[in-house]
Formats: structure tokens, sequence, C-alpha cells
């Protein structure tokens, strides 16, 4: 044994660090992007990035803020799960319970409702943005689809949420929202219908909007997401404009 | 012109393919029929969706309109002893209608939609009268049927009820 390895080296040395971090630090072109395509959290990013699309300014993070409110929003909303329970008689109880007597039961649900307001407005903000540099232009065509799907899945999250309280605002503001969707031609009632359980708001409605908002919603989220952020690296990361520096 | 017509008999793959085919569109239509009826709404008989007892004819006095709480619907009594069951639905955007017996009108809170005792639409935006119910006479009560609503432009004496 050498007394000149430093602790550390042993380490990371070590067969169960070198398992998890197969490479050491990345100081060649080829090991930047190993370090990148080698690992499943790293792999949707892509492995170069223009310099000019770092500034701040070029995007607004707008769809990195959205991507950290959904996290956020999960994280919350589990949390909020172990009281929640979707019953008529027990919605509106358990979300007072969560609200006055759970230690931080208020700061969470708190969380949970801006960071939800707050993940409308960025996804909203982040398709303008897309637009008015135009970075929807092909080849990023087929990505703008996959935005407006996550968009509506957004929208759709947002819209069920919103009953699960069930007081007096959700109650109504769902029954005027399923009426508005009823009104749509031909299939308008029967979604109506499918999506409430019945022709008025209650317990049918309650555990569809809440097995929609826990369950199908966000995995279907993710996927859509991991498609999204996959199509950003396939299509050569964020768009840039080539022609800035001439005029 | 010259129009070719091979008459090249079906290839054993391509029958097989083709039936194979066909088979799986039948099994992800009749899956997904299947599915759609799993989520159709169901109804408890006796409760809103069925057929609900609403009371005995003479227990509605001429001329006023009671609320059937467990149907969804009210009771009008109209001037001449004639029976209607409306829906509680504003015809707007779906809120339930309170009875007025200040102003003998139905005032929706939501977007002040307000019908008559007939449920006409006196003012508002809502687009049509009050949906109705069918109403029957059964072993001495009247029954009505909240599976069926009716939707109608206006008031017209043939939707009354007469015991």
């Amino acid at each position: 044994m050498s007394e000149s390895i430093k602790p550390s080296r042993k380490i990371t040395d070590s067969r169960i660090w070198r398992s998890f971090f197969r490479h050491g630090w990345p100081d060649n072109p080829l090991d930047r992007s190993l370090t990148m395509t080698s690992n499943v959290f790293f792999h949707l990013h892509p492995v170069k990035v223009s310099r000019k699309s770092l500034a701040w300014s070029y995007s607004f993070g707008l769809g990195v803020i959205s991507v950290i409110l959904f996290l956020v929003l999960v994280f919350t909303g589990v949390l909020l799960m172990f009281y929640y329970v979707p019953s008529i008689e027990r919605a509106y109880p358990a979300m007072n319970t969560i609200q006055l007597s759970v230690p931080m039961g208020q700061f969470t649900r708190n969380m949970h409702r801006w960071s939800a307001h707050l993940m409308v407005l960025a996804v909203v903000l982040h398709m303008v943005r897309v637009f008015y540099t135009g970075a929807y232009k092909p080849p990023r065509e087929f990505n703008w689809v996959v935005g407006v799907v996550l968009l509506l899945f957004t929208l759709g999250a947002s819209f069920t949420g919103y009953l699960l309280p069930w007081d007096q605002l959700s109650y109504w503001a769902i029954t005027v929202g399923s009426n508005i969707a009823g009104y749509a031609p031909v299939v308008g009632s029967t979604v109506r219908e499918m999506l409430l359980g019945g022709q008025e708001v209650g317990q049918d409605a309650l555990i569809r909007f809440y097995t929609l908002h826990i369950a199908l919603l966000p995995v279907l989220m993710v996927v859509a997401m991991s498609v999204h952020l996959w199509r950003v690296r396939k299509d050569g990361g964020l768009a840039v404009n080539h022609n800035e520096h001439n005029g | 012109m010259h129009i070719k017509t091979p008459n090249k008999p079906v290839s054993r793959r391509v029958l097989l393919f083709t039936l194979g085919g066909a088979e799986l569109v039948a099994l992800v239509s009749q899956f997904s029929n299947a599915l759609f009826g799993y989520f159709k709404p169901r109804i408890q008989p006796g409760s809103f969706g069925g057929k609900v007892v609403a009371g005995k004819p003479l227990e509605f006095k001429k001329g006023t309109v009671s609320h059937v709480q467990e149907g969804h619907f009210y009771v009008s009594r109209l001037a001449d002893g004639g029976y209607l069951a409306l829906w509680q639905r504003c015809t707007h955007l779906g809120c339930t209608v309170p009875w007025r017996k200040d102003l003998n009108q139905f005032v929706c809170p939501c977007h002040s939609s307000i019908f008559n005792p007939q449920g006409e639409v006196v003012g508002g935006p809502a687009p049509r009268a009050m949906d109705m119910f069918p109403i029957e006479l059964t072993a001495g009560q009247l029954v009505v049927d909240t599976g069926n609503p009716i939707a109608r432009e206006r008031f017209d004496p043939a939707q009354v009820f007469h015991t």
C-alpha cells in the first residue's frame, strides 16, 4: 500500500462506486458524451448545447421550470394522498385536516395548489416562447404536436384536481366546466356523462376525477414528457438563430 | 387504353395476414366496446336516473312548486290542476336552479337565468325551457322517470300530465 494514494481514491476506485459512476471526470469529448449517453437520467438531454442557447433570456428556462413544477407537484401530491379520501363525505374534512391540523400540511397543500397554477402559466408561456422564436418549425414540428398534447394533459390535471377539495367553488366550477364540454358537437353529452359517471357531479364524478388526477394523467404526462425531451435532443437541442450575428 | 387485369390467385401469406388482421381489428373493437360499457354511468333503482316516487297527487296544491330532492326535480302543479316534473338542472350550464316562492320563479344563481312555473325561460342566458321528465300514475302515486329527460324549446299544454 502506497501512502500517496488519497483516501477519496479508495472510494472512487471501489467496485461499488464504479458500478454507479462508470466514467471518471470527463476531460475529453468522448468521455463528456459518454457521461450523458450512459446515464438514464441524463440521456434525454442533448450531449452538446449551443453556447448561445445558454443565455437565460434565450428560452427563459420555461420548459425546465415546467418540469421542476411537475416534480414538485408529484412530490407534494403523493404527500397529500396519504391523508386525502376521495369520498363526498370525507373529502372536504380530509382537506380541512391537512390544512389545519397536520404539521406542514398547509404548506404542502399550498405548494401543490400554487405550483399547479404556476405550471399552467409556465407551460403557456413556454408555448408562447417557442412560437415567437419560431422553434416549432421543421425539424421540430412533431415536437410542437407533442407539446400541444402536454398542454392538454396539464389543463386536464388542473381541471380534475380542481374538484378534489369538494367545496362549493370546486363543485360548481366542475358542474359548469363539464357542461361546457357537453356543448361539443356529436360526442359532447357522452363525454360529459362518461367523465362525471352520471348526469350530475356526485360521488361517481369525484372518484373518476381522482383516478384521472393521481394515476392516469401523471403517467401519460411522464410518457409524453420523455418523448418531448428526447425529441429536443434528436432535433439538435434548442433551436438557434444562426443569422443573428449577421443582422 | 390497355388495362391489365391480373387474375392472380391470392397467396396463402396474403390470405393469412388478412384474416389475422381482421381478427385483430375485431378483438380491439370488441375490447373498446367492453371498456366503454365499463365506464358507462350506472344507475341505482329508485334514485335519480331511475324511476322516483314523487308522492300522492293530492299532496301537491294547485299553483305550487315542490322540490323532490332525491329525484333532482320539481313537481309544478299548474292552476288547472295538471302536473309537470321539471329537472332542477339549468339548461344553460347545469347549475341547480332554486325555486323562489317570493318571486314565483326559478332563479339560477350561476348566470341569472329565470324560468316561470311552466319552466319557460323568462330571462337570462338559458337557451331553452327547463327539461322535464315523464310522469305516470302507479298505485295512486306519481312516479317520475328521471332516466329520460325531455328537452323542449317552450311550454306546450300537451306536456302537462293530468290524473
